[in-house]
Order: structure tokens, then C-alpha cells, then sequence
């Protein structure tokens, strides 16, 4: 079968992969020599390749990984089953209460309301009288027999389908956390600063467990570190490190506590939160500052 | 450039998205054991979940070194990401591209979406140091020849956390991991000619780039 010409594109990957004839090296010379980018891309190409080479240690890094994923998967899977069994015992309670909310009402609705009236000689209990139509066609008890029967326990009122207020206005006005986000970051940016802090708390108090909410203490503890706001700022990033410890900027928060800290004079907590940073990130550039800070200290 | 609105951007990065069927590989080509590995692997049972994850491990590692550069700090945990992106995404899996193709393009994702966080960690406070060419990995070139190649490099990355995320990607899977515009297209689950416009548009911004680098000059040659 005939080769297709490769497009012209293709000439610089299939060289990297030694799949060049002749005529195709030819090409791809060409087309180096009167594109720069193309030369670029070229040599950037091979720069890749050469970079994911394999290097000492990759197999038990690989095997470190493989073994945490396979781990976690399978954790994950157990907690989709327990879940898939809670659901279901909860689905098939809630058609049992359902079917019960539909049936009881049902046995105290058999007369209208306007014909029940309560019987004077059995106080408790209600007398239940065929209408007038039932009579005349001679259907149902005679007008002599009234049908006593105990009166149960009030039914239940009638399930209505519970309409939020938002569902009824219909567009919730209260902005994304991303849009907010994004909005006191371009704010921060341009060195609006008082709109910028104002953004981030608004977001903190408007979507608290948002991811954007949590990276933003980092964000606003910065800002009110430049501020002189040693306290608020440290109350920013230790929310941080509280509540997503294994956070990715969770070095940073720490060594802006610990300025923070500095700031207002408390040296022993300062101390404690350098050290705790150290050991966390013994190899952060922050813990070479930390090491530096402490031996001040001392 | 703004890290919320790069990641609202950014946001179309979803390797979990399905592939279009018309293009199925061809009844010609080899088998796919790897994707073998991966139908049974999504039983459930653990040794074969283990077994793929075995065999896919080293081409994820491959591709964020290429993204990162060697003895980054976060490159395992980056990987093990990749990794439990894989398993996510394979329900989604449709056959349009080889099984390698799949893991590699989720491992390249992973590795950029990886480094703008760094980049958004850096803007918060930058670090340090600066690269030197002492720091970086041994080649068998130069050190000043590893410099321009860093250089290179990192002006190429930069460029790939500004781009709209379907032309980073194209280029991304065309000179990072070394598809063929085919191959891109198939992984990408786009028509070729799709990922031909992506390609231009994406060496234009590069064009325009090296245009406003005034030591684009030493770049240049030290390609050639």
C-alpha cells in the first residue's frame, strides 16, 4: 500500500520519532529553514522528548503511586456501595410513608364533611348520614339507621409540594463564588483595594465552603498584611490552615501567619508557627526563611 | 495575566468529556491492550484495577515530566492526579484514539492545569530563587545551552496558560507529547482541519510572542 504524504505539520513529529525518509527530511529542512516558529517548535519537540526520559527512582515513585490510587479507588468504591444501600433503604422508606400518607387520609374522607355531625348519645363519636340521593334510589343504610362509628385521630393534612421562595423569583441574584472570585481579583489587580477586600469578605460570607472562599483568605490575609492589619490578617490565614490543611497554598498561609504574628508582637506563637512550618515543608523556600527568622529569635 | 479569569478560561479542560464515535480506529490496527487492561480494570475487581493502573503509570509520568521538567517537587502527587483522572474518565472512553493516546493527553492536562496553580502560587509570592544552570537537569549539552533550552521552554508554557484552552491543547499534545495533527484530532475528539486552525492560531500567538522577546534571538539560535 502507498505511504501517504505526511502533512507538512507532521514533518517535525515524525522526524522525533525517526520516521523520516529521505525526501520527507528534505521537506522538513525546508520548512525549518523559512519558519522560525516552525524552527522553534522543532527544537522545543525534542527538548520534550528529552525531558520525559526516564530517570533513578521512577519505578518506586510509580509503584508509591499506583498503590495510592489503587487504594483510594477501592475506598471509593466500598463508600459508592454503602451509599447505594442507604439510598436504597431510605427510597423504599419514603414510599412506605408515602403510600401511607396517601391511604389514612383516604379512610377518614369516606363521608362529606357536611353530612357528619356527632352523635348525641355516644359523645365521641360521629354520625355519618347518606346523602339524599343515595336515599331515594334506595342505595345505602335508611334514614332510621345512622351509622355511628369512632372518631379517629384528625388526618393528616394533605401533602402540598413545598415552593422555595428562590424557585418562585426564579434566578437566584446571589452571585457564583468563581464570578466573585474573579471580580476581587481583577479589583486587587488594578489596586482597588478597600473594593477588593469588601469582594473577598462578601464572598467568604456568601459561599463559606466554596474552594474560591477558602484561596481567597490567603489572597485577603496578603492584603491586610500590606495593610499593617497584623490581627485580621492573621485570623485570615490561620482560617486557611484550619480548614484545608493539606491545602495548596497552605506554605504560604503559614509563613503569612507567622508575619502576621510578627507583626503584632506575639513571639511565641510566631516561633510555633515557623516551626510547625519547617516541619511540615522542610524543603519550602519558605522554611529556609522560617530557619533564618528563628535563628533571630534565639 | 489574572489567575481567576485564566482558570475561568481554563475551565474547558475536561479530558472527561466523550469522544465523538464517527471516528473509530481503523479494524486494521493493532490491539489495544491497554485498553484491555482498562475494560477490565473497570469491574472493579482490585488486582485489575492495579494491573492498568501498573501498565498506564509510566506514559502519565512521561508526559507531566515533559510539562514540569525533570525533579519537580509535586511530580508524584501530580501523577497519582493524573492517575485517579484516568480511572475517573474511563467510563467515557469510546475507542476514537488508542488507549496510550487517552492517558497521555489526561496526564498532559493534569500537568498544566497543575502548573497554573503553581503560577497562581508564584503570584502570591515568588519564589526565592531564580533558575540557574546549575539547577537544571544534566542534558550532555552546555550549561548555556540548557539555559536557552529552559528558556525556551518556559516562554512555551507561559504561552499555553494564556492560549484559549482547545488551541493549548492542540499544540500541547502536538509538541509536548509529539501526536501527529491526526493523532491530536482523535484524542481531542475533533475534525482534523479543527485541529489545523488550532495549530495556526496557536503558532501565530507563538510568532507574536517571540516578536515582543527581545532575546528571542538567542533562542532562535540555539534551535537551529
Amino acid at each position: 500500500m502507498k505511504k501517504s504524504t505526511p502533512l507538512p505539520e507532521d514533518l517535525s513529529v515524525l522526524a522525533r520519532r525517526g520516521e523520516l525518509s529521505a525526501s520527507e527530511g528534505r521537506r522538513l529542512d525546508m520548512l525549518l529553514g523559512a519558519s522560525r516558529v516552525e524552527r522553534f517548535v522543532h527544537a522545543l519537540g525534542q527538548e520534550f522528548d528529552q525531558t520525559g526520559a526516564d530517570c533513578d527512582g521512577d519505578q518506586a515513585a510509580l509503584r508509591r503511586a499506583v498503590d495510592q490510587v489503587a487504594m483510594r479507588d477501592s475506598a471509593q468504591r466500598n463508600r459508592r456501595g454503602l451509599r447505594l444501600g442507604v439510598a436504597f433503604v431510605a427510597a423504599a422508606c419514603f414510599v412506605t410513608l408515602g403510600a401511607a400518607a396517601l391511604t389514612v387520609p383516604r379512610m377518614f374522607e369516606s363521608a362529606p364533611a357536611s353530612e357528619r355531625s356527632e352523635c348525641t348519645e355516644c359523645p365521641g363519636t360521629e354520625v355519618t348520614r347518606t346523602p339524599a340521593a343515595a336515599r331515594v334510589s334506595g342505595e345505602g343504610p335508611s334514614p332510621a339507621e345512622p351509622q355511628c362509628r369512632q372518631q379517629g385521630p384528625e388526618p393528616a393534612p394533605a401533602m402540598t409540594p413545598s415552593v422555595s421562595k428562590s424557585a418562585v423569583s426564579g434566578k437566584s441574584r446571589v452571585q457564583s463564588a468563581g464570578a466573585q472570585f474573579a471580580n476581587a481579583n481583577r479589583l486587587r489587580t488594578v489596586g482597588h483595594t478597600r473594593a477588593a477586600i469588601a469582594a473577598y469578605r462578601r464572598l467568604q460570607r456568601e459561599h463559606p465552603a466554596s474552594s474560591e472562599a477558602r484561596l481567597s483568605r490567603v489572597l485577603l490575609g496578603r492584603i491586610l498584611l500590606q495593610q499593617g492589619a497584623g490581627d485580621a490578617a492573621h485570623r485570615q490565614f490561620a482560617s486557611y490552615v484550619g480548614t484545608d490543611p493539606g491545602g495548596s497554598l497552605t506554605e504560604e498561609a503559614l509563613f503569612g501567619q507567622a508575619t502576621a504574628l510578627r507583626m503584632s508582637g506575639k513571639t511565641a506563637e510566631e516561633r510555633r508557627v515557623y516551626q510547625q512550618l519547617i516541619t511540615k515543608f522542610p524543603r519550602s523556600i519558605y522554611a529556609e526563611r522560617a530557619r533564618e527568622r528563628l535563628r533571630g529569635l534565639d | 495575566m489574572e489567575h481567576s479569569v485564566k482558570s475561568e478560561r481554563h475551565a474547558g479542560y475536561n479530558w472527561g468529556e466523550p469522544i465523538p464515535m464517527r471516528r473509530r480506529r481503523s479494524r486494521d490496527a493493532p490491539p489495544d491492550e491497554l485498553a484491555l487492561l482498562a475494560r477490565q480494570a473497570q469491574q472493579g475487581r482490585p488486582t485489575e484495577v492495579r494491573a492498568f493502573l501498573t501498565a498506564v503509570a509510566p506514559l502519565v509520568l512521561r508526559a507531566v515530566r515533559q510539562v514540569l521538567g525533570g525533579g519537580h517537587p509535586d511530580e508524584e502527587d501530580i501523577v497519582q492526579e493524573a492517575l485517579v483522572g484516568t480511572l475517573d474518565a474511563l467510563p467515557r472512553f469510546r475507542g476514537a484514539c488508542s488507549m496510550a493516546h487517552f492517558v497521555r493527553r489526561i496526564g498532559l492536562l493534569t500537568a498544566l492545569n497543575a502548573r497554573r496553580r503553581f503560577s497562581l502560587r508564584r503570584q502570591i509570592a515568588p519564589p526565592a530563587y531564580e533558575t540557574d544552570a546549575d539547577s537544571l537537569p544534566a542534558s550532555g549539552n552546555s550549561p548555556a545551552e540548557n539555559v536557552d533550552a529552559e528558556r525556551r521552554r518556559a516562554l512555551f508554557l507561559a504561552l499555553l496558560d494564556e492560549l484559549p484552552a482547545a488551541q493549548a491543547e492542540a499544540i500541547g499534545l502536538h509538541c509536548v507529547l509529539g501526536y501527529t495533527v491526526a493523532e491530536t484530532a482523535a484524542a481531542a475528539g475533533v475534525p482534523v482541519n479543527t485541529v489545523r486552525g488550532r495549530l495556526v492560531a496557536a503558532k501565530a500567538a507563538l510568532r507574536q510572542r517571540l516578536a515582543e522577546d527581545s532575546g528571542v534571538d538567542e533562542l532562535l539560535r540555539g534551535a537551529s
